[in-house]
């Protein structure tokens, strides 16, 4: 099910649309001013860097405890002076700033504050930050005074200093360093001033950091912060930004997260609060920007301080959530916002992610309207492939196959969706009615793409409507692209019945050792099957009834005789009816004889295998033949370009040159060896078996066991699925009761269209045309197309779509895929409906079966996920009675699936459950008769 | 001879049959123990590597087409199958994925036409998009292994999106779309705590099926690939594949070369070489680096050890026995020997010596192959090895 997969393109796509949002959104906030941005006193000695980001401040405040410490440690000279308060990253949750206002404490006689953090500002010259400190001091201790020498010690290091100044506020930092080493050695005793020495340490690291985190050298960056003990308390907040998305572009997430802490916990201001978050929702996984969005002041009135960034957020967890970053689903109201926001946005990918949201939560019916919705604001293919599979997922097959023909040209997800939808149909056994149109360009795209998995499609329903000539056909261009077993089969099926006996022979003997089934053509088993339809089709009415009197009489014979081997000749019970023969390779038709004429069982285990099949007669010349083992079938594509070539494309090779010969030229042997993976092949019913596998096996493979999906794949995660889910192939509506009646599946199939056979399909492929109203649509059966119906259209999808394509306005894809969905009403409708509320017990269940006790067990222990899933279980095999059907609209509305439930609640009258997911690939036909 | 590559691609159990036991494995498991803390790493300084992971359009790449032309007319058919010559004339789905991407960097269209049509005619088998492994022109049936090989797979679907996106054939692009998500469905666990693992094929290989699985062979990352597939399946993490291949390399080093083993157990976070099979760098491994440099990624680290298995016999190229350090062969063709030259000219910008310029008639298919795509790396990224 490659498909499965496909939705997550947006998802990416989308993704980076959040990422871009974010930054979008930084950008428009680069007008902030900040505090401590201001000039300071003259000299102007801080030059800020352009900055994309809010500007906030330098140096953040310390509290008045880190300045404290900050006063008993010795600053070195050319070391970054620890700054106030650096004692660590992580200084606790945002206490230390403003929490003492109007305390009015008293100081003891002689004791003085604590105006440590007040010298630091003023050392620094930031004016605006002493002022700030200042009143702080002063709600604090009111009648203390400013000191006079505030500024003092600020100026040590002398007028005499501006020279050096200069070069700093000019980042001639080299410069600087050399005119101090020069002043050093000229002035024996001299030292630069503590402030010089330490804005210049701190200006050295930061243009350091930043030149390597503007150049995209992180590793370099980090190799640097880690050599030269960087103090991220002694950091701006560009610098904290680069050092944390450093980290977290590195993977140290941990690293990266105490950082955005640190700011948070420091830092007062609302704009570089929000933008520290997006900035981690930028670099981060979302599950690790959560602890910081969580560390946000929540007002009196319930409002986050990161509200005014709220759709960001949601964004992000959407988008987590999609990449499975997110086990929980986005809480209601939180999700009804987001919703109001991409309702009245005019980019398509808000709503298209809600879209996704949807279809990831398997509310088909919701993504749909959101998918229509983004499709309405101009989104492009991957919106409708997304809209395409919500429709698909509703069972609405003959939507999702113009949708994906209408967007095959721009996405070729579309166009493999458009392939693997009719495909289905195209397989089934008592082929439905396919018009005539459909399948031409079903045809016509096939060949485009070279596609085995179209010419398989088409061949089957060629051959299941008795198109024998046509099949054969299309089964060679399937040979040719996709050779697997069920396709050479029926490659070979249709050249006998094509009378083309030497091809027949040559697949059989080509294939002897790979595919059982092939070679079961020559060594068929005893089931009787009904006659088939199509030779029914062609027979007068006395040989009709002369055939299906024979297979009356034997379908007596047959139930009064124990179990036979089943279709595929691998025994029931694991048995072999060949038990006691000796083993050995067969060497042709006549070793076939000897052993079957000469070997008898000696040790049955059952009656029935006490008497081997008889062998069928070979005939020498047919098989075995030694047969060159490559398959030569070739086809191109009439592959139409998408896009532009490649300029040098032109000046490519354009006729074959030289190439080597065969390097084998015989003998072939006539005797299959081992394949790895493959299983028993038929005539080992009679005794033989094969020569040892070129690894040395010499027994067959288990083909049900040798395909286990390895553990952790998605193909593991699908099977286990699968498993709670359909579990088979939908065979088509009334195929059950066709199949009991072959004279009437004759009838039916009289009136199939023909295929066109692979040269018809030529030219540009049909667009949208006008669907005559089928002669021999099948009514809605028991195939799941026909489970769900909504609530507010009454007539049949297909009669819309017919109606719908005929539109000649349908010109663009969006044009078509909009006209075809024009049944959909709008939602409000169903929003309207007050829905039950759910008890927090569900009555006992009338159920008598397991199934239906366990979901009503698991509801009560709220397990409603697990109810939903028995309930799915449960529906594959029969139908839901009103008490279980109430269980699961219950279970939905727990789960907030409100929408789901409302489907459910509207369709309590159906006789059917609700579809919840099939999309098989076709099984292996079986032939009706070999 | 080249061992064969892929001999041991066989079911779990047929490989605890097989002869192939590693002499001395707790000595490379001890190793593989030490080699997971900190990691002293040749004698080599670490250096900071300046490589450019750009992913670049391999159509039309190849600037020495008469390399191409010779290639083809001795290892390719006329019908399009590839052969190894060193191994009883054989085919293989990695064999057939090579000759495709050196038929697109040589643009030449009808030859992809003609090996992409023998590879779907034969190879695509199995009941899903892979492809079986293995063929040989003299047994019946043709296909001798059911199973997949993943780097088989992966290189047929590079080879397709670049066919793709250099002729604008959307047939092509489909193809390869399927083959990748099909990689991606079946052969990638995504979600594991050493980041997303590759298993080699979809049977034999995985946690369920061997006492020590998931098994990996490093070698089957090939880096290259991953960031042209989102081309076609961008839904797939295979950025998250590269990095996860580089750390798992820095991870899996052994013995005193700290080289990995062809196949690494990487079960329960415990790495080490896999049970039963040689512990051995050789055939296969010796495409690690060839894969990192022409991808441009990797960082010094990644490097270290093959730059000093390249260093310690100046470019001789030898198969290593990882716990003794000792070298167990010597790979003597010039094919294996462009490798040596690759790595010295992506850390040391040294110029491809004139002997490496142009492949050997001489070699066989295996060295013959890697040789030209190591030219193929070195014209698309370290043009300025090929100055005199």
């Amino acid at each position: 099910m490659p498909q499965k997969l496909t939705a997550r393109r947006l998802l990416l796509s989308i993704s980076a649309a959040a990422l871009f949002s974010a930054h979008a959104a930084l950008a428009q906030q680069g007008t902030f001013i900040i505090e401590g941005m201001t000039p300071s006193q003259p000299p102007a000695r801080e030059t800020a860097p352009p900055r994309a980001a809010p500007a906030p401040s330098l140096d953040r405040p310390p509290s008045p405890l880190s300045a404290l410490e900050l006063s008993k440690r010795p600053v070195s000279p050319l070391q970054p002076a620890p700054a106030p308060g650096a004692t660590g990253l992580v200084l606790g949750g945002g206490s230390g700033i403003g929490s003492a206002a109007s305390l009015g404490l008293q100081l003891a006689p002689g004791e003085g504050p604590d105006d440590s953090a007040l010298r630091y500002y003023a050392s620094l010259n930031q004016t605006n930050r002493v002022q700030t400190e200042i009143r702080r001091l002063q709600r604090l201790y009111p009648g203390w005074e400013v000191p006079n020498d505030l500024y003092n010690q600020a100026k040590a290091g002398g007028e005499d200093e501006q020279a050096l100044w200069d070069l700093f506020a000019a980042d001639q930092l080299d410069d600087l360093r050399a005119a101090i080493d020069q002043r050093i050695r000229a002035e024996p005793g001299w030292q630069p001033s503590a402030e010089l020495t330490q804005k210049l340490a701190r200006k050295t690291v930061r243009n350091k950091v930043m030149s390597l985190y503007g150049t995209g050298k992180l590793q370099d960056l980090l190799d640097y912060i880690k050599k030269d003990g960087f103090n991220a308390e002694d950091a701006d907040i560009d610098v904290l930004w680069a050092v944390a998305e450093t980290f977290a572009k590195t993977r140290q997430t941990q690293d990266a997260v105490q950082i955005y802490k640190s700011i948070l916990t420091l830092n007062r201001e609302s704009d570089v609060r929000i933008a520290t978050i997006q900035k981690a929702m930028a670099s981060m996984r979302m599950n690790d920007v959560e602890p910081l969005i969580a560390m946000g002041a929540v007002s009196a009135d319930g409002k986050s301080e990161f509200a005014a960034i709220q759709t960001d957020i949601t964004r992000a967890r959407i988008s987590a959530f999609l990449h499975d970053e997110r086990p929980t689903e986005i809480p209601a109201p939180e999700l009804k916002a987001f919703e109001d926001y991409a309702r009245g946005a005019s980019d398509p990918d808000q709503a298209g992610l809600v879209a996704w949201y949807y279809y990831k939560t398997k509310v088909f019916r919701e993504a749909l309207e959101w998918f229509k919705l983004a499709l309405e604001r101009g989104g492009d293919a991957m919106i409708a492939h997304g809209l395409a599979h919500s429709l698909r997922e509703l069972g609405m097959y003959r939507e999702t196959e113009e949708v994906a023909y209408a967007w095959r040209q721009p996405l070729i997800n579309n166009a493999i969706l458009f392939i693997d939808i009719l495909e289905r149909d195209l397989t089934k056994e008592i082929p439905p009615y396919i018009e005539p149109e459909r399948l031409f360009r079903y045809a016509q795209v096939t060949k485009d793409l070279a596609s085995g998995e179209g010419a398989q499609g088409l061949a089957w329903y060629a051959y299941n409507s008795c198109q024998y000539d046509v099949a054969y056909e299309w089964f060679q261009r399937a040979a040719a692209w996709l050779p697997k077993e069920a396709t050479v089969y029926g490659l070979a099926l249709s050249a006998r019945k094509a009378k083309r006996s030497r091809e027949f022979i040559e697949l059989v003997n080509r294939y002897d050792g790979l595919f059982p089934k092939v070679v079961g053509l020559l060594f068929p088993d005893r089931t009787v099957r009904p006659p088939a339809a199509c030779d029914l089709l062609t027979a007068s009415p006395k040989q009709r009834q002369q055939m299906m009197s024979a297979y009356y009489a034997a379908q007596n014979g047959y139930q009064q005789q124990p179990q036979l081997p089943s279709q595929s000749g691998r025994p029931a019970n694991g048995l072999r009816p060949t038990i006691g023969l000796p083993r050995q390779a067969y060497g042709g038709p006549q070793s076939y004889q000897q052993n079957y004429q000469t070997s008898a069982p000696q040790a049955p285990y059952t009656p029935w295998a006490m008497r081997p099949e008889p062998m069928p007669k070979l005939n020498p010349n047919e098989f075995p033949i030694a047969m060159n083992p490559e398959n030569p079938l070739r086809f191109a594509s009439t592959g139409k370009l998408l896009g532009k070539p490649m300029p040098i494309a032109a000046n490519g090779t354009v006729t074959l040159t030289q190439m080597a010969p065969e390097y084998y030229r015989g003998p072939q042997p006539l005797v299959a060896q081992r394949v790895p993976g493959v299983g028993p092949m038929p005539y080992e019913r009679y005794g033989f078996t094969l020569l040892a596998g070129w690894n040395g096996t010499t027994s067959a493979s288990d083909p049900h066991n040798a395909e286990t999906a390895p553990a952790g794949t998605l193909w593991a995660t699908e099977q286990a699925a699968d498993a709670r889910s359909t579990g088979g192939v939908s065979r088509g509506a009334g195929a059950d009761a066709m199949r009991q009646d072959p004279e009437a599946a004759a009838a039916a199939l009289g009136q199939l269209p023909r295929v066109p056979p692979p040269n018809a399909a030529m030219g540009n492929a049909m667009q949208f045309m006008q669907m005559p109203a089928p002669t021999q649509q099948q009514g809605p059966g028991p195939g799941r197309q026909s489970r769900l119906r909504f609530d507010h259209s009454p007539v049949s999808t297909i009669e819309t779509t017919s109606v719908a394509m005929s539109s000649p306005n349908a010109s663009s894809p969006t044009a078509q895929t909009l006209s075809l969905l024009a049944f959909l009403k709008p939602k409000q409708l169903l929003d309207t409906e007050p829905l039950p509320s759910a008890p927090s017990r569900a009555p006992l269940a009338k159920a008598t079966d397991d199934l239906g006790r366990e979901a009503a067990g698991r509801y009560n222990d709220q397990q409603y996920q697990a109810a939903l899933d028995v309930l799915d279980r449960r529906a594959e095999t029969m139908p839901e009675p009103i008490d279980l059907r109430l269980i699961r609209g219950w279970a939905l509305i727990k789960l907030g699936r409100d929408g789901d439930a409302r489907q459910v609640f509207g369709s309590l009258d159906s006789k059917q459950p609700l579809a919840s997911r099939e999309f098989t690939t076709p099984a292996i036909i079986d032939e009706g008769s070999p | 001879m080249r061992a064969l590559k892929a001999a041991t691609l066989r079911h779990a159990t047929a490989m605890v049959a097989a002869v192939l036991v590693c002499t001395s494995l707790t000595q490379a498991q001890t190793a593989a123990q030490t080699a997971q803390g900190s990691v002293p790493i040749g004698a080599e300084t670490r250096r900071l590597l300046t490589l450019d992971a750009k992913p670049i359009a391999l159509g039309g790449a190849l600037k020495t087409p008469q390399y191409w032309q010779a290639y083809k007319a001795r290892f390719i058919t006329n019908t399009g199958r590839v052969i190894d010559t060193a191994n009883d004339l054989i085919s293989h789905s990695e064999g057939q994925g090579y000759a495709m991407l050196l038929a697109v960097a040589a643009n030449d269209r009808p030859a992809f036409d003609r090996i992409w049509g023998w590879t779907r005619a034969n190879l695509m088998v199995r009941d899903d998009q892979l492809m079986a492994w293995r063929w040989s022109p003299n047994h019946r049936p043709g296909v001798s292994d059911m199973n997949n090989a993943s780097d088989g797979d992966i290189l047929v679907a590079w080879a397709l999106t670049e066919a793709g996106e250099l002729w604008a054939d959307v047939a092509y692009r489909v193809a390869a779309r399927r083959i990748a998500v099909e990689v991606g469905r079946k052969l990638i666990l995504f979600k594991t705590k050493q980041g997303a693992l590759l298993l080699p094929a979809v049977t034999g290989f995985a946690a369920g099926e061997r006492a020590d699985g998931p098994v990996l062979n490093l070698s089957y990352y090939v880096f290259p690939a991953f960031a042209r597939l989102s081309l076609v399946a961008p839904e797939l993490d295979w950025n998250g594949l590269i990095q996860s291949g580089l750390d798992l390399l820095k991870s899996a080093r052994f013995g005193p070369q700290n080289l990995p083993t062809e196949w690494i157990s990487f079960r329960e976070n415990e790495i080490r070489p896999a049970d039963g099979f040689p512990a051995q760098f050789s055939y296969n491994s010796i495409r690690i680096p060839l894969y990192m440099a022409w991808a441009g990624v990797g960082e010094w680290d990644n490097y270290a050890p093959f730059y000093a298995w390249v260093n310690r016999k100046r470019g001789a190229i030898s198969a290593v026995e990882v716990s003794s350090g000792r070298d167990t062969e010597t790979l003597s063709e010039a094919g294996y020997s462009s490798i040596g030259a690759l790595v010295m000219c992506t850390l040391d910008q040294t110029a491809i010596p004139a002997s490496l310029r142009a492949p050997r008639d001489a070699d066989n298919y295996y060295p013959a192959t890697l040789h030209l795509m190591a030219l193929l790396a070195v014209q698309m990224r370290y043009g300025s090895c090929l100055r005199n």
